[in-house]
């Protein structure tokens, strides 16, 4: 009971905080390009963007979710709940809407683009329903490092956030893209092409969505409501 | 009845204890007093009942059911406190919603007349309130709220005097009209000990009196008068503490040996819950020469 309600109570903020974040993106993305030079062709880069809207959405949510939440009596695992629906409903939403852009942007009769950038070649031979699920695991993943991040930023102390959000990008976020490029050329070597299957890419997706998942899960059984959520 | 039982609780903060073994009873209908010093542990009892902090050690149930992660326990249990958890952008009639939506029902014009008899704008955003109505939406948000047992964590703070006058009269009201059990912790005792029907006194992590205020109000008395003679009179009655003055001298003492005829020249008081609070969480206890 508790779960539908606080989903509801939660919705509006949520959907308008990603809605807001959608249009910036998408002025800065089409029409800024656009404006500038009517006749370039537009590389939206839709993976890059998924990523900033699942980060977005899951620091907004987790202030609004765990306040709400914690006041009214939820159970963490509601909580968390919650937050993995909105995230849930929200990654869907925005990978529906940037393939129907994307076509859109095709199939003008202005040209406007030619592909979806930063997606593996294959994927988009794939087609549709495989680009589809890749740009909402992506968002996904990105959910729940957002939710991990805005849990982070309500508990840890105001000083430490600043030096933590700067050892996280100059430090680990590298080292986890270094990791990830040794891991993706080592699985070349070892096992070649693999790398050109569709099936490859959404099946380590899924499997990193659910340990962070999971992640969010554990990390949320052990929070206690704070004396106060921070508006950033 | 539904009864809150808190077994055995124990809480640490960094290693350093601050509840160390707590057990109480919340009955239905009642309004009880939770008073303890600064830092003893009372708002942190409350937020264990409102599983907004988690413990290791001992439980807390209503009727037999742990209140742990227990959305039905919890929504007959509300806690108002100072932490700022609403959503500070929204107006105040919209928190009301809110709060209507996520409990189920809400006293929609019961609100409405506590913030006409308290001039809150419901129109302005929460954050954009002072510190005073700030604690007064929220006061209103636990009035009107349709739980069992409310919690009010220094429910007047930042409140002038007419407000703070004002809320123990509309708390004294929907107590009467609509009982359920309020749990006040509060440091201004003496303003609400007409209010309330039993306390729970904590002192060194445990709950040291837990008693009716009758019953204190009955038990608890002064004595003062030459010192000889109020020495003389308390021979082997446990005396909480003692106050001198030249010559003369004032005993607070929780049993008085009713049997015995007063001295000539000492007088016998009551002590008020205020006093007597005082007395029994003061620290070592013994004697002051002024």
């Amino acid at each position: 009971m508790k779960y539908s309600r606080l989903l509801k109570v939660t919705a509006p903020s949520t959907w308008l905080s990603c809605g807001a974040a959608v249009i910036a993106l998408m002025l800065v993305e089409i029409a800024l390009p656009l404006w500038e030079d009517p006749t370039e062709k537009i590389t939206v880069s839709w993976v890059m963007l998924s990523m900033l809207l699942g980060w977005v959405a899951g620091i907004m949510m987790c202030q609004q979710v765990l306040g709400i939440g914690f006041v009214t009596g939820t159970s963490r695992k509601t909580m968390i709940l919650t937050q993995w629906t909105h995230g849930t409903l929200i990654a869907l939403g925005f990978s529906a809407f940037a393939l129907i852009v994307q076509r859109l942007l095709v199939s003008s009769s202005l040209k406007l683009s030619s592909q979806m950038t930063n997606f593996p070649h294959f994927m988009e031979a794939g087609g549709m329903i495989s680009s589809f699920f890749f740009l909402t695991l992506v968002s996904l993943v990105c959910v729940a490092i957002g939710s991990l991040a805005g849990a982070s930023f309500i508990y840890l102390p105001t000083k430490v956030i600043i030096p933590v959000t700067l050892v996280a990008i100059i430090m680990i976020m590298p080292m986890l893209v270094v990791i990830g490029f040794i891991g993706v050329f080592g699985a070349q070597q070892l096992w070649p092409g693999v790398l050109d299957h569709t099936w490859v890419w959404l099946l380590s997706l899924t499997v990193l969505t659910a340990i962070l998942a999971l992640a969010d899960y554990l990390v949320y059984q052990y929070l206690d409501a704070p004396e106060q959520i921070r508006r950033y | 009845m539904s009864t809150i039982t808190i077994s055995g609780v124990q809480k640490k903060y960094h290693q350093k204890p601050v509840l160390k073994t707590v057990n109480l009873t919340i009955e239905p209908n009642q309004v009880y007093g939770l008073l303890g010093r600064n830092g003893v542990g009372k708002s942190t009892l409350m937020r264990i009942i409102a599983n907004r902090t988690r413990i290791k050690v001992g439980t807390v149930t209503l009727d037999g059911e742990s209140v742990f992660e227990n959305e039905q326990a919890q929504n007959r249990i509300y806690l108002m406190s100072t932490a700022k958890l609403l959503p500070q952008e929204e107006k105040v009639y919209k928190l009301f919603k809110l709060i209507k939506t996520m409990y189920g029902d809400f006293d929609e014009a019961y609100a409405k007349h506590l913030a006409e008899a308290f001039e809150l704008d419901t129109h302005r955003k929460l954050r954009k309130l002072s510190t005073g109505y700030q604690t007064i939406a929220n006061l209103i948000i636990a009035l009107c709220v349709p739980c069992d047992f409310i919690f009010l964590d220094e429910p007047v703070l930042g409140l002038d005097a007419n407000h703070r006058e004002l809320f123990y009269q509309e708390l004294a009201e929907t107590f009467s009209s609509k009982p359920r059990t309020f749990v006040i912790a509060t440091h201004l005792i003496e303003e609400v000990s007409g209010l309330l029907n039993h306390v729970f006194v904590i002192a060194d992590g445990k709950v040291s009196l837990d008693e009716d205020v009758e019953v204190l109000q009955q038990r608890g008395r002064q004595i003062s008068g030459p010192a000889a003679l109020v020495q003389d009179y308390l021979q082997g009655v446990p005396v909480l503490h003692t106050t001198r003055l030249g010559g003369m001298m004032t005993a607070y003492c929780l049993q008085t040996p009713l049997e015995r005829p007063l001295p000539a020249g000492v007088s016998l008081d009551g002590m008020n819950l205020q006093r007597l609070f005082i007395e029994v969480t003061r620290k070592s206890g013994g004697h002051d020469e002024i």
